[in-house]
């Protein structure tokens, strides 16, 4: 291996199972849900390292990694398969002393000690994988440098009657966060940590090799490493940002953030030709309209053909919607198919689901969103 | 197929594009909302397991270069082997007359000198079919034929252009010629299979008038080599002018066309721009149509190709046409049997027409 010295690498954290994704993270991880029709939710963490000029991306795996890693593949799919640099999967590995899972967020890092320094980097930016938004990482790291910053935590501003929902952080006048607070009862402050931090690596590297040892930690960043810094006096600042971003941790909320694709407030814009994201496209033709197609306020990627209605609804690559059929209010994942006269509302259907003719799935007056996982079949 | 290599011509030109195809070689017309012509014979090649492709230039070659890169999307991209963009000869001229120049083959002459491979598929760039050339190269091996020449048996021969073969019973070429004898004849698609020892050898002969095209030479030979012919049974689109063009764009519209073109199993590869899906805004009807990624879509349309990141505004009637990448179409124009080529801008209200047998074009980066 040849390696060059990286002022700054990234450490992508992607392997968490998502549970309460249910049926959708029943068989892959998180990051590689389908997002917003042609993208897998790594997408937007990994076109911001491409945009913002980072080009070494460890990324943790642990979860059913199999989908993630055929997608990451080389990176090229996001120019991130640098000659010096690239995107790494780093699942956890044996060692002498045998094998374990990664314990926590911080021990998958601790595990990668060796991988970072191979690097000799100045400063390590700690990502996650299942985060929606598009941030240039460079400016934060100036700001980090700018401080002379320990640790930089990346917030933005909550309604305060929602703070206590986050790991809320209180800062000075000058941005240096005095206080960490997860969940707070009674929140001062309405800094939420989005999980994005920036750390000079000798200070990580020695309060990660100061946890790894530490038998009662549960070897998590929010939990324990940040308190540690917090409480030995490090110089820590908030850098905060202002753009769109999203935990889609729930099936309502990775319903929502879907739909907020097609609304133009929303803030959530995928066509400026800034900060672009980027995807490990698949080569279909584009999509198709049949002569009785009813096609409005959707998103529809390349590789659909639609015969039927849809509406207020989002269409990944390869879904076919046949005559007679109706999908309203609904995520159709990559290769789903609705047949004839079926009808599909408030539902998210799986990767090559078949929705069997004539049936019904999901109720668009309902407040319950219909889900159906991969590979599965709905019949009369 | 390790045993087969690629030449693919773009280095000609026609009249017959209105300005269409004066910016741009034939070669990198865009046509299917996605494509350039030649993703179509490059990614055939591929599919047949093809390793070593070589492209000849044309003139104006800019979107040639620009489009092919490394060959990294046709996985051509490699250590040995892989694409080898081969300059075309003509320079600062357009060649009208014919496909296969013999001077361009004899400048770029190490390339076929070097090659492991003993057979050489030939192809233009301006005819779109999807085909596997295995059954081909099978048959013109164990036919021990010099050349085999791909052909389609078409019934409206007196409309289409192009060379059409004279073959004998068991499919031996009689002759070649510009036009055809009768109404049912056999289309030459402009590709052929030939040994490579074969090609080097013409290329040695006629050295002396290496103005000429490889037809003439095929033609010139026949009787003195063993020249085959192959059917081709699936659809084949001819781009040779304006008509044929809108003619081939709106074939995509045909169920049965559109999924042998675009098979997925041999898929049609191109280059790769990361567009966000298609968006159809509250009020977009868009009926029997081809829609890139990127486009934003908010009138109506009908019986129309529309190419990535077009922007079709509120009660914009778009109907039989093509509409190029890029393109701005404001609310409320009308355009009927239109091509507008990319960056094309028609302002609000603004009504065009063209006619079916002679679509207007609508000039790149023009506006209305």
């Amino acid at each position: 291996m040849q390696m060059q010295k990286k002022e700054c690498v990234a450490m992508l954290l992607a392997g968490g199972q998502g549970s309460r994704l249910g049926a959708l993270t029943k068989k892959i991880a998180k990051p590689a849900v389908a997002f917003g029709g042609k993208y897998r939710i790594i997408d937007f963490s990994l076109s911001n390292c491409a945009n913002s000029d980072i080009t070494t991306v460890g990324v943790l795996t642990q979860y059913k990694p199999l989908l993630l890693n055929s997608y990451i593949g080389t990176g090229a799919a996001w120019d991130l398969d640098d000659a010096y640099g690239g995107v790494f999967v780093l699942p956890p590995y044996a060692t002498e002393s045998g094998g374990q899972w990664y314990r926590g967020t911080a021990d998958a890092i601790y595990r990668n000690i060796d991988f970072i320094d191979n690097y000799d980097p100045e400063y390590v930016l700690i990502l996650s994988g299942d985060h929606l938004y598009k941030m240039d990482y460079s400016k934060m790291l100036k700001f980090h440098k700018e401080n002379k910053a320990d640790l930089t935590i990346s917030v933005m501003e909550v309604p305060m009657e929602e703070a206590n929902r986050f790991g809320i952080l209180t800062a000075d006048d000058n941005n240096k966060i005095y206080k960490f607070s997860e969940k707070p009862k009674a929140p001062d402050s309405n800094l939420a940590s989005m999980g994005i931090y920036i750390f000079s690596w000798p200070v990580l590297k020695a309060a990660l090799l100061e946890d790894g040892e530490m038998e009662d930690s549960d070897h998590d960043f929010g939990k324990n490493i940040i308190p540690m810094l917090l409480g030995r006096g490090s110089s820590i600042y908030a850098y905060t940002f202002s753009g769109y971003w999203k935990d889609v941790g729930t099936i309502e909320s990775y319903y929502e953030t879907n739909m907020e694709l097609l609304d133009p407030d929303s803030g959530f814009n995928i066509f400026e030709e800034e900060m672009k994201v980027y995807s490990n496209s698949n080569m279909y033709p584009p999509s198709y309209n049949g002569p009785e197609a009813k096609v409005s306020n959707c998103l529809i990627c390349n590789g659909c053909s639609v015969l039927g209605t849809v509406e207020h609804s989002i269409l990944s690559f390869g879904v076919q919607i046949e005559e007679g059929a109706m999908v309203i209010d609904s995520i159709l994942l990559p290769g789903a198919v609705v047949k004839k006269g079926a009808r599909v509302e408030r539902a998210i259907i799986g990767e090559n689901t078949v929705i069997e003719e004539g049936t019904v799935f999901g109720d668009a007056s309902g407040e319950e969103i219909a889900v159906i996982g991969d590979n599965d079949v709905v019949e009369k | 197929m390790n045993n087969v290599m690629g030449l693919i011509t773009t280095n000609y030109s026609s009249e017959q594009f209105s300005k269409l195809a004066d910016i741009r070689p034939i070669a990198t017309l865009p046509i299917g909302g996605r494509y350039r012509l030649v993703d179509f014979p490059l990614s055939n090649l591929v599919h047949s397991g093809i390793r070593t492709v070589g492209v000849t230039s044309a003139y104006r070659y800019r979107s040639l270069i620009d489009h092919l890169g490394a060959g990294k999307e046709w996985s051509l991209s490699r250590k040995d082997d892989g694409l080898y963009i081969l300059p075309g000869s003509a320079y600062g001229m357009k060649r009208f007359q014919g496909k296969f120049l013999l001077r361009d083959l004899i400048n770029n002459r190490p390339f076929l000198d070097r090659a492991n491979e003993d057979y050489v598929i030939v192809s233009a760039s301006n005819k779109i079919y999807n085909i596997d050339f295995h059954h081909a190269v099978e048959q013109h091996i164990e036919s021990g034929s010099e050349i085999t020449m791909l052909y389609k048996e078409i019934a409206n021969a007196n409309l289409k252009q192009g060379h059409f073969l004279d073959l004998d019973r068991d499919g031996s070429v009689l002759g070649i010629g510009d036009t055809a004898t009768s109404g049912i004849a056999a289309w030459f698609m402009d590709c052929y299979i030939i040994n490579r020892e074969t090609l080097l050898n013409l290329m040695e002969w006629y050295s002396n008038i290496d103005y000429i095209d490889m037809m003439e030479i095929i033609a010139d030979n026949i009787g003195r080599l063993k020249i085959n012919s192959y059917n081709f049974n699936g659809y084949v689109g001819a781009v040779d002018s304006t008509y044929d063009y809108m003619q081939c764009s709106m074939d995509m519209l045909d169920p049965a066309i559109r999924n042998e073109l675009f098979n997925s199993k041999k898929m049609i590869f191109t280059k790769v721009q990361d567009a966000p899906p298609a968006k159809y805004l509250e009020g977009a009807q868009v009926t029997n149509s081809i829609v890139a990624s990127g486009a934003i879509v908010e009138g109506n349309v009908e019986n129309s190709i529309l190419s990535r990141n077009v922007k079709i505004g509120k009660g914009a009637i778009v109907k039989n046409c093509v509409i190029l990448q890029r393109c701005v179409i404001e609310p409320g124009a009308v355009l009927e049997n239109v091509i507008c080529d990319k960056f094309a801008y028609v302002s609000e209200g603004v009504r065009l027409s063209g006619t079916k047998y002679s679509p207007l074009v609508i000039e790149k980066n023009q506006k209305l």
